[in-house]
């Protein structure tokens, strides 16, 4: 490109003086052709003056000789005498003086008396073959013309031999020859050709030019040119430019004369000049090119190095200073460049550091590490093994909700100092991956990445400690492997997240990624959406479990449990796919069809005239999700339904995990006038005195407390408390997993209000629990 | 001349009371019907009886004035001598080539030069080779009747009746035109002529030295 930009400056140089040589040239070879064209003019004008005058010259020579001839008293004499031989050699004589080449004389009947041209045999009396001339001489006493006699054409001039009278004509005649061109040619510099212009071609008389230009110039037709005008006519090789005179009308003979002057020769200096000229230009040329490639290198270079530095800063990010003495502009940008340079440097270590790493830790970030690992991946060849491994501190939203936010921050820092005194010196990366998880990178060149976690698993078993406080660490440590479990980083990191969740499961501190746990993964995305298609197509049915109140003995309320008939893998149990659901947020569909089809129901009994409300689980994502009040208002008014026909249930755990926003949810759920149940009531916190705050109005005593009851006294004892309590708070007390009649009698004897279990009745589909209720015990049918 | 003439007149006076005379009239024009002077009409009779006998003739004079001569045409008898009288301050060179008569009166004054005398019928061209303009014709007649046409162009004769022959010449024809007549007795015969002028006239005395001031160029 900058070799383009120093070729463009040398083609501007170059070409700017190209054009002011090649246009001089043009000018200067046009001046001198328009030059030479204008002398050779001039000359052929100075020329044909003087033509003129010598050929004027020349006819008052032979006015003058035959003059002179003509009055001479002796030839006079003669003539009178007609004496032949006198008279023959009187014209010779007078005919030498004026250097005559015809001297003829003619009598006054039109004969040739003598012509000093004639052999002596022909001398007789021919007629003279110029009548016309005669007619002019006795008109005129004198005529003129040119005429061919014998093998040559002549200027001629005829007058009267007086005699006083006229007794005979005398003529006399300058032959127009070689001789005469070439006088002329000494005089006036030009070619001088003489033509006798004929009907089929020219005639050349006389000439200066080379016997073969005369050849060719008998060719020109002179009825193409223009007389008494320059015109060019080329002959040969070369080109003149000729003057050609008109022929005098009346003659015998066309008469022409054509001047000319060789262009070419006369433009000869100037070709010597153009040469000359051509040299220099030539010379000049060389030195511009010289010239301005130092100049366009001197620009250029300082660019190139600019440009392979910008270029540097492209692809590297970063580019040595540029080191330009000069003090004009390109300097000035070579500075302003390495200023430019530095302050991207500067500005790109402060993105760097904001993009790649936690604030918090002062290690990398997710992204920085995946960098890392991809580049390691790129770098490290095939024989590159390492491992990636996470470590994830459990709880730490309770650390932060129990402790405070700022001493959350505290124990990740700590946490990551701990992490880093332990491995730093065997790992190659590590960098903080979420809010609670770690993530290290370690080149497994001594297949020793399980005792490094192993190391760091115990560095962090025993708590983590911040000033006085020792916070409790649960960490579990989840490992995959490049290149046997997964070749990029994103896989890598899925991988040991994967890892880390499976040794959570399985309760244990460290976990291989296992390709396994990944298929059933992919099963359990495959699941959910099958559920999808399942909600759409009515794979789903509600199943109905009765509550019976013990004290009336008869059914109040039936718990409507989900089940799904997958049509490949048959029944599929709820914990199989609620889980799912919630974590994949699939539940919000899920629960919007359990209740459509739980309202219409419900409808359905009050149509029956049976008192029975129909209890519905809720998810812990119902209750975070506020469009859910919406959603069961748009579907009671839908069917006409009451909201106090309905149970709603809802685990302790729901309610414990976003305590503010469940209880506002709930809240507005009991304002609408459902009822409220807190299902599995005994298994998480059970804080009483939190339950006291929420707007509940059952309680489920879980069934793990109900299933041994009549053995167990310590179930017992819970058992009777809770009922006791939940009384106290004005709570209905209702327990699940009865499943014999002793169970039912001790539940009685506590005072607990209802009872739910396979001994009451096991979840059945709509059609048989509608047989159920007519036929029970507990039958809410009463028969008269 | 006058009284030549007047003789003559009293000659043939005399004559006509012998034999009964005829008058003959020319009227002398040229082509184009203008009376033509200079034109010298001379008629001489078949029969040799009615030519007088040739008696000596008196001398004519042809005189060189203004480098002019002077008559133009002077028309004499065969055997008349004439004196050639220079009456300019500078001198003259008569010449004739004629060959009728040549002769050359070199270089003379007054008059020094001798008379010549025309012994032959014929047109005698005279010139001078110092002016070569100057030129004039002496008109040598074998017959005593003839005449100088006046500026009217008539020339009269009465003469005896006979068979004539005519001539008529003029300095501006070529050849001398030759006719004859029949005269009867006592009548008066009008005879027009009409000559054919193909030459060129009197020269005029040059006011210019160069006649041959001719600028001739075949180009």
């Amino acid at each position: 490109m900058f070799e383009q930009l120093q070729t463009k400056i040398i083609l501007v140089f170059v070409g700017l003086l190209a054009i002011v040589q090649i246009v001089s040239l043009v000018l200067v070879k046009q001046e001198t052709h328009k030059n030479a064209i204008e002398q050779i003019e001039q000359q052929l004008v100075s020329g044909q003056e003087i033509f003129n005058q010598l050929i004027r010259y020349r006819g008052k020579q032979l006015v003058n000789g035959i003059r002179i001839l003509a009055s001479d008293f002796a030839f006079r004499d003669a003539a009178a005498t007609q004496d032949k031989a006198t008279i023959l050699s009187a014209l010779e004589n007078h005919g030498r003086r004026v250097n005559a080449d015809l001297s003829i004389l003619i009598s006054l009947d039109g004969k040739i008396l003598a012509d000093t041209q004639a052999t002596n045999t022909e001398s007789g009396s021919r007629p003279f073959p110029f009548p016309e001339l005669l007619k002019q001489v006795k008109a005129n006493h004198v005529a003129g013309a040119s005429i061919r006699f014998g093998t040559h054409v002549y200027q001629f001039i005829l007058v009267p031999v007086k005699a006083p009278n006229t007794i005979a004509w005398v003529g006399m005649g300058f032959t127009i020859d070689d001789q005469l061109a070439l006088e002329l040619k000494a005089l006036t510099g030009l070619e001088i050709s003489f033509v006798d212009k004929q009907l089929n071609g020219n005639r050349i008389l006389a000439s200066t030019l080379d016997s073969q230009l005369e050849y060719l110039l008998s060719f020109i037709d002179a009825h193409e040119l223009s007389f008494n005008a320059t015109s060019t006519i080329e002959l040969g090789s070369e080109v003149y430019i000729s003057y050609i005179t008109k022929p005098k009308p009346g003659q015998r003979v066309n008469l022409s004369t054509i001047l000319q002057h060789s262009f070419t020769q006369a433009i000869q200096p100037y070709n010597k000049l153009q040469s000359t000229l051509l040299t220099i230009y030539g010379i000049a040329f060389l030195a511009v090119i010289i010239g301005s490639s130092l100049l366009a290198k001197g620009i250029t270079h300082p660019i190139s190095r600019l440009a392979a530095a910008a270029k540097d800063m492209q692809d590297n990010g970063t580019s040595a200073p540029i080191l330009i003495q000069q003090r004009d502009e390109i300097g000035q940008l070579a500075h302003a460049f390495n200023h430019m340079i530095k302050s991207i440097a500067d500005r790109e270590e402060q993105i760097i550091q904001q993009a790649y790493h936690d604030p918090l830790t002062g290690l990398s970030n997710r992204l920085y590490f995946n960098q890392q690992i991809n580049t390691a991946i790129k770098s490290g060849g095939p024989r590159l093994v390492f491992t990636v491994m996470i470590i994830s501190l459990e709880r730490f939203d309770e650390i932060n909700n129990t402790l405070g936010h700022n001493i959350g921050d505290k124990v990740i820092q700590r946490m990551s100092l701990q992490i880093q005194e332990t491995c730093m010196d065997d790992i190659h990366a590590i960098a903080r991956l979420s809010s609670n998880q770690f993530i290290i990178f370690h080149i497994d060149t001594h297949n020793d990445s399980l005792i490094i976690a192993k190391q760091i698993f115990e560095a962090l078993e025993h708590g983590i400690t911040y000033k006085d406080i020792v916070v409790d660490s649960d960490v579990h440590i989840g490992l995959s492997q490049y290149p046997s479990q997964a070749k990029d980083a994103k896989s890598l990191i899925q991988n040991a997240d994967i890892a880390v969740h499976l040794a959570q499961q399985n309760g244990i501190n460290i976990a291989y990624y296992d390709a396994s746990h990944d298929e059933r993964n992919t099963a359990r995305l495959s699941m959910m959406h099958e559920l999808r298609h399942a909600i759409e197509t009515d794979e789903l049915e509600l199943f109905y479990q009765p509550k019976v109140n013990i004290e009336q003995g008869e059914i109040t309320h039936v718990e409507a449990l989900i089940r799904w008939h997958h049509p490949k893998h048959g029944f599929m149990p709820p914990d199989d796919f609620i889980p799912l659901a919630e974590q994949t947020g699939h539940i919000i569909h899920l629960t919007k069809w359990v209740l459509n089809t739980a309202i219409q129901q419900g409808c359905a009994f009050r149509q029956a005239g049976v008192d029975i409300k129909v209890a519905i689980n809720l998810s812990t994502k119902d209750l975070m999700n506020r469009s859910f009040i919406k959603m069961t208002e748009e579907l009671l008014t839908q069917h006409q339904a009451q909201a106090d026909w309905f149970v709603l249930e809802v685990t302790e755990s729901a309610v414990m995990q976003d305590d503010k926003k469940a209880t506002e949810v709930l809240n507005e759920l009991n304002t609408m006038g459902f009822d409220l149940s807190i299902d599995d009531y005994g298994t998480g916190y059970s804080s009483m005195s939190y339950l006291k705050l929420l707007p509940v109005q059952e309680l489920k005593i879980d069934k793990s407390f109900i299933l041994d009851l009549p053995n167990n006294q310590d179930d017992k004892a819970i058992v009777q408390t809770t009922i006791e309590l939940g009384h106290r708070m004005g709570l209905t007390v209702i327990a699940e997993g009865v499943e014999d009649q002793a169970t039912l009698d001790i539940l009685q004897e506590m005072g607990c209000d209802m009872a739910q279990g396979y001994y009451v009745c096991r979840p059945a589909n709509i059609t048989t629990l509608q047989d159920w209720l007519r036929t029970s015990e507990w039958s809410p049918y009463h028969q008269s | 001349m006058l009284l030549r003439s007047g003789l003559l007149l009293c000659l043939f006076a005399l004559l006509n009371v012998a034999h009964a005379n005829s008058t003959l009239t020319f009227k002398i024009t040229d082509q184009n019907g203008n009376a033509l002077s200079n034109a010298v009409v001379s008629i001489k009779p078949t029969n040799p009886r009615h030519l007088p006998t040739p008696a000596h003739q008196p001398t004519a004079e042809m005189v060189q004035q203004n480098r002019s001569f002077v008559p133009y045409v002077l028309p004499v008898q065969v055997n008349t001598p004439v004196v050639f009288p220079n009456k300019d301050d500078f001198q003259h060179h008569v010449y004739s080539f004629s060959p009728t008569k040549r002769f050359e009166l070199k270089l003379f004054s007054g008059d020094n030069a001798a008379p010549i005398i025309f012994d032959k019928k014929g047109i005698v061209a005279l010139g001078c080779n110092i002016h070569d303009w100057m030129m004039s014709y002496i008109v040598v007649i074998d017959t005593p009747y003839f005449q100088k046409t006046s500026f009217d162009g008539t020339a009269s004769f009465n003469v005896p009746a006979d068979t004539y022959w005519v001539d008529v010449w003029h300095p501006q024809i070529t050849h001398t035109m030759k006719q004859s007549v029949i005269l009867k007795p006592n009548a008066s015969t009008q005879m027009p002529i009409s000559l054919y002028l193909n030459r060129t006239g009197k020269p005029e005395v040059p006011d210019e030295e160069d006649p041959f001031n001719f600028d001739y160029s075949p180009f």
